[in-house]
C-alpha cells in the first residue's frame, strides 16, 4: 500500500510538473503582431449581399460591420441590402415596407440560413460554413480578404442613360474577359436605393429615422442571371443592355439616390459571381 | 535424385508450416451495415417547403458500411459513408458526397497498443477532448493521426495521441495532442474503498490561414475589443471516482487558459460611439463537474453539480453549432423519450452555465418503480434561470402481463436562450403523460402511449398518441398523431400523424414509416441543432454481421 501511495504522488507531482511547463508553451510563441493599415491591392470587385431587415435588432451591428470593410475598400466593394421576409417588416406600423419578392426570391436561390445579420461574399460557397449566406459579422472581412485575393477573371463596366422625364432608364453592362472562360457566364442587373430613412430596431429599441443603404428595390434580370455567353476568350468583351422605367416617386424611388447594381456569375448549380459593377443613376 | 528428393521434401516442409500457421490465424471480418431513405412530400402548410428536398430533389439518403477485421494480432477497420441530398448536415439544405469515413490499423505489442487512422477516444469524462460519432446529427468529430497506449501494470496506463481531426471528408486546419494517465487503486480485495484517479493535457496549434483570419479579425476591432491570437492552445484536466460501499463519486476539473473563441454576448465597440454585441474574445475557461451516486436496497440517488464559464474549444475558432468540437460537456437535464417530454431540450452551453440535477430511483416490491427528476440550469452567477425541470414517474409491472407507467413533467425553459426565439417569453408545460405495455400472448404484445403538453406560449398545447402492437419475433406495426389543441399565436391547428412497420429478420432490421412531424431539435449528448419540420416516408434498414 505504501508503495501504491507514493507511486501515485510521484505521478502527480510528475504531472503538475508536466502541465506547469507545457502550459507555458504559449510563452514561448512569438507574439504576433497586429498589422496597422493598408489591405489587399486588388482589382476585383465584390458583390456583398447583406441579408437584413428594419425589425432585425443584431442587424444594425452587422451593417455597421459591412460599412467598415466598405471603408476599408471603396472600390472594391459592391453592397446590396437584402431585405428578404425574415425580420423585415417596418419597425414602425405605417412607414416604408424594405421587403420585395426579389429579396425573398434571392434568399430562396441562395439556399441555407440561419438567421441574420448574414451576407453572401460573391455567392461562394466557403470551406467549412454550412452555406452560401455568412454569420457573425467580425469574420466578413476574412471572406472578403479571401476573395480579393483570389483570380481576376474578367471585368465588367457599367453605365446609365436616364431620363429623368420618361424615368426611363438604360443600363449597359460590358464584360472583358481577362482569362479564358469556358464556360457558360450569366449576367444579373437590380437597383438599389440608399438615403432611405426609416425606423430600425436595434438592441435597445427602435432607432427612429435610421438611414437605410443600397437597399435592394429592383432585380431587373430572372434570380439566376440571363445567359449572356456560352464562353468567353480572353481579351474578348460582350454588352447587354438592359431598360427599366422606375416607379414613380414616393417615400422610395428618389432617383438621386438610386444606383444601378450589375454582376456577371456563372450558372445556377454554380452562382459564384466573378465580378460586379455599380453605378448612380443620376450623378 | 537425392537433392531434387531433399528440394520436395524442404518445399513440402514450409507448405506444411505456413499452412499450418494460417490454419492457427484466421481473418475474422464483422460488421454492420445501416441506411435511412426519406421520400419528401411538400407540406407548405407545417413548413415542409422552401427546401432543395422538398422543393425539388425529393428523395435523400444516407448510409454506412463498416467492416471490422482482426488477423495475427492486427485489427482493423473500414467504414464507407454515403450521403445523396442528404439533410443530415445542414436540415435547410442538401449535401452530397461519398468515400471512405473511416479506417483504423490497431496492433497491440506487448503493454502498447498501437493504433493509426480514425481514432474515437476521450480523456476523463470528455471535458478536454472526446472524439465520437453520433450519426443522428452526421457528428463525427474522429482525430485522424496516431494513438498510443502504454500499459503500466495493472492499474495504470498512459496513453497519448496527435492528429487532425475530421471534417466529413476532410480534416481541419489544426492539429491535436494529448497525453492522458489513468489508473486505479484499492488496498486490497476485500477493501470497501477504491480510487481511479487521471489527468490528462491536449494541445492545439491551428495552421496558419486560421492565424491569419484571426489576425485579420482583431485588427478590425477598436483597439479596446483587440486580442493577440495564439498558435497554441492548451487545456488539462484532473479527475477521479471515488468507490466506497455502495457510493460512487466522481469529481473533475479541467481548465483552458488564453484561447480564442466567439461571445455571441460580449459587447463590442463600433466607431462613432455606437455598439454590437457577438466578438472574438480571448480569456481562460474553466468546468467543473462532479457526480455522486448510491445505489443499493433498492434505491439509486445521482447528484450531478457543473459550472461551466467559456469553454468553447474547436478544432477552428470560426466554427459553431455541433461543427469542430474538441471537448464534450456533460448534459444537466433528464433524457426524456416521450415525443412531447422530449421536445424541449437545454443544449449544453460552453460560456456561461451552472447547473444541477437529482435523479432518485426507488422499487418498492417487486412491481413498482418510483423516480423523480429535478434539474436547474441557470448563469455562471446562479441568478437568471435558464431551464428547469421536474419529472415524477410511477411503473407497475405484472411480470410478462403488463406494465404501466404513469408520469408528469413540467418544465421551464428560456427559448430566447435555446431556441435562438429572441424578444419570447420563457416556455412553461406540464406535460402528464401515459403508457400501457400489454402482453396478449407469447409472441403478441400492444403498447398504448399518450401525453398532453400544458403550453400558453411559443408552440401552444399538444396532444400525442401512439399505439404499437408487436408480433414476435419479425414484426412492430405503429399508429400515432399529435394535434396542436392551443396556439397562442393563432396558427391553424393541424393533425401530425406518423404510421410505421418494422421488420426483424435475423441479424436485419427493415422500417418504413408515414411520418408527418413538427420542427424542433434533436439533441444527443447535450448537442441539440435544428431538426425542420418533415412531411413524407422513412425507410430504413440495419443489419449487423
Amino acid at each position: 500500500m505504501k508503495t501504491q501511495m507514493i507511486y501515485i504522488l510521484k505521478f502527480s507531482f510528475l504531472y503538475i510538473s508536466l502541465i506547469l511547463f507545457l502550459n507555458s508553451c504559449s510563452d514561448w510563441e512569438q507574439p504576433i503582431q497586429l498589422p496597422n493599415s493598408g489591405g489587399i491591392k486588388s482589382s476585383r470587385v465584390l458583390l456583398v449581399e447583406e441579408f437584413t431587415g428594419a425589425s432585425c435588432p443584431n442587424c444594425p451591428s452587422g451593417t455597421a460591420e459591412l460599412n467598415g470593410i466598405i471603408d476599408k475598400y471603396p472600390d472594391n466593394i459592391v453592397a446590396v441590402g437584402i431585405h428578404s421576409n425574415f425580420l423585415a417588416a417596418p419597425a414602425t406600423v405605417g412607414e416604408v415596407d424594405l421587403r420585395t419578392p426579389e429579396a425573398q426570391a434571392i434568399e430562396t436561390f441562395l439556399g441555407a440560413w440561419l438567421g441574420k445579420p448574414e451576407a453572401a461574399f460573391n455567392r461562394k460557397k466557403f470551406n467549412n460554413q454550412n452555406g452560401i449566406r455568412i454569420g457573425k459579422p467580425d469574420t466578413w472581412i476574412t471572406f472578403v480578404e479571401q476573395e480579393l485575393k483570389a483570380e481576376h477573371e474578367a471585368e465588367l463596366k457599367i453605365s446609365n442613360n436616364y431620363d429623368s422625364t420618361s424615368r426611363e432608364l438604360q443600363i449597359t453592362l460590358t464584360a472583358t474577359a481577362l482569362l479564358t472562360i469556358a464556360k457558360p457566364i450569366y449576367i444579373h442587373a437590380l437597383i438599389t436605393e440608399s438615403e432611405i430613412s426609416a425606423s430600425q430596431k436595434n438592441q435597445t429599441g427602435i432607432l427612429k429615422d435610421y438611414v437605410h443603404e443600397h437597399v435592394l428595390r429592383k432585380l431587373i434580370t430572372p434570380v439566376a442571371g440571363e445567359l449572356l455567353i456560352n464562353s468567353l476568350d480572353v481579351g474578348k468583351s460582350v454588352s447587354k443592355t438592359f431598360t427599366y422605367i422606375l416607379p414613380p416617386q414616393d417615400r422610395v424611388w428618389v432617383a438621386e439616390h438610386c444606383a444601378t447594381v450589375g454582376f456577371i456569375s456563372y450558372a445556377e448549380q454554380e452562382k459564384y459571381v466573378i465580378q460586379a459593377a455599380e453605378s448612380k443613376i443620376k450623378r | 535424385m537425392i537433392n531434387l528428393f531433399r528440394k520436395l521434401f524442404i518445399a513440402k516442409l514450409l507448405a506444411l508450416v505456413f499452412w499450418g500457421a494460417g490454419a492457427q490465424e484466421s481473418l475474422l471480418i464483422s460488421g454492420g451495415f445501416q441506411t435511412n431513405g426519406n421520400l419528401f412530400l411538400r407540406d407548405s402548410a407545417i413548413g415542409a417547403a422552401g427546401i432543395p428536398q422538398y422543393d425539388y430533389q425529393l428523395f435523400g439518403a444516407e448510409s454506412w458500411l463498416d467492416l471490422n477485421m482482426s488477423y495475427n494480432g492486427f485489427n482493423g477497420g473500414i467504414r464507407f459513408d454515403l450521403f445523396n441530398n442528404s439533410n443530415l448536415l445542414n436540415p435547410l439544405n442538401s449535401y452530397t458526397a461519398q468515400g471512405i469515413g473511416r479506417w483504423f490499423i490497431n496492433k497491440e505489442i506487448d503493454r502498447l497498443d498501437l493504433t493509426v487512422g480514425y481514432l474515437y477516444d476521450q480523456i476523463g469524462s470528455g471535458i478536454i477532448y472526446r472524439a465520437y460519432e453520433e450519426r443522428a446529427q452526421l457528428l463525427d468529430n474522429a482525430l485522424l493521426g496516431v494513438s498510443a497506449k502504454y500499459r503500466i501494470n495493472e492499474q495504470w496506463n498512459v496513453k497519448a495521441f496527435t492528429g487532425k481531426q475530421k471534417n466529413l471528408f476532410t480534416i481541419y486546419n489544426s492539429i491535436i495532442k494529448g497525453i492522458s494517465i489513468n489508473g486505479f487503486y484499492q488496498p486490497n480485495d476485500s477493501s470497501n474503498w477504491s480510487i481511479a484517479p487521471g489527468a490528462g493535457f491536449v494541445n492545439r496549434t491551428y495552421g496558419d490561414a486560421i492565424v491569419t483570419d484571426l489576425t485579420n479579425i482583431s485588427a478590425g476591432y477598436l483597439a479596446k475589443d483587440q486580442f493577440i491570437p495564439n498558435y497554441n492552445t492548451n487545456a488539462f484536466t484532473l479527475f477521479n471516482t471515488l468507490n466506497y460501499k455502495d457510493f460512487s463519486w466522481y469529481a473533475e476539473a479541467a481548465f483552458k487558459p488564453d484561447d480564442v473563441f466567439y461571445d455571441p454576448n460580449a459587447i463590442r465597440s463600433l466607431p462613432k460611439g455606437e455598439s454590437s454585441i457577438g466578438k472574438f474574445v480571448k480569456r481562460n475557461g474553466s468546468v467543473y463537474y462532479t457526480s455522486l451516486g448510491y445505489a443499493a436496497h433498492n434505491l439509486g440517488i445521482t447528484i450531478e453539480g457543473k459550472r461551466t464559464d467559456g469553454f468553447d474549444f474547436r478544432a477552428e475558432p470560426q466554427l459553431s453549432l455541433n461543427r469542430g468540437l474538441v471537448s464534450y460537456i456533460p448534459p444537466m437535464a433528464r433524457i426524456n423519450t416521450y415525443r412531447l417530454t422530449a421536445y424541449y431540450f437545454p443544449a449544453t452551453q460552453f460560456l456561461n452555465e451552472m447547473a444541477y440535477q437529482v435523479d432518485l430511483k426507488y422499487g418498492l416490491g417487486k412491481h413498482w418503480n418510483l423516480s423523480v427528476n429535478f434539474s436547474d440550469i441557470r448563469d455562471i452567477d446562479f441568478k437568471r434561470e435558464f431551464y428547469k425541470e421536474i419529472n415524477a414517474e410511477v411503473v407497475y409491472k405484472k411480470e410478462e402481463t403488463y406494465q404501466i407507467i404513469l408520469g408528469v413533467q413540467h418544465q421551464m425553459i428560456d427559448i430566447e436562450l435555446y431556441f435562438g426565439k429572441g424578444g419570447e417569453e420563457d416556455v412553461k408545460t406540464i406535460t402528464p403523460y401515459f403508457e400501457f405495455l400489454y402482453y396478449v400472448n407469447d409472441k403478441t404484445s400492444l403498447r398504448i402511449e399518450s401525453q398532453y403538453m400544458y403550453n400558453k406560449h411559443d408552440i401552444g398545447s399538444w396532444v400525442y398518441g401512439l399505439v404499437e402492437l408487436g408480433i414476435s419475433p419479425h414484426w412492430i406495426f405503429e399508429l400515432s398523431n399529435m394535434y396542436n389543441t392551443f396556439s397562442p399565436k393563432g396558427t391553424k391547428a393541424l393533425h401530425y400523424p406518423t404510421a410505421g412497420l418494422v421488420y426483424n429478420y435475423g441479424n436485419n432490421r427493415f422500417g418504413l414509416r408515414y411520418v408527418k412531424q413538427i420542427q424542433g431539435i434533436v439533441c444527443s449528448g447535450g448537442i441539440c441543432r435544428l431538426e425542420p419540420a418533415f412531411s413524407g416516408f422513412r425507410a430504413s434498414i440495419t443489419s449487423t454481421f
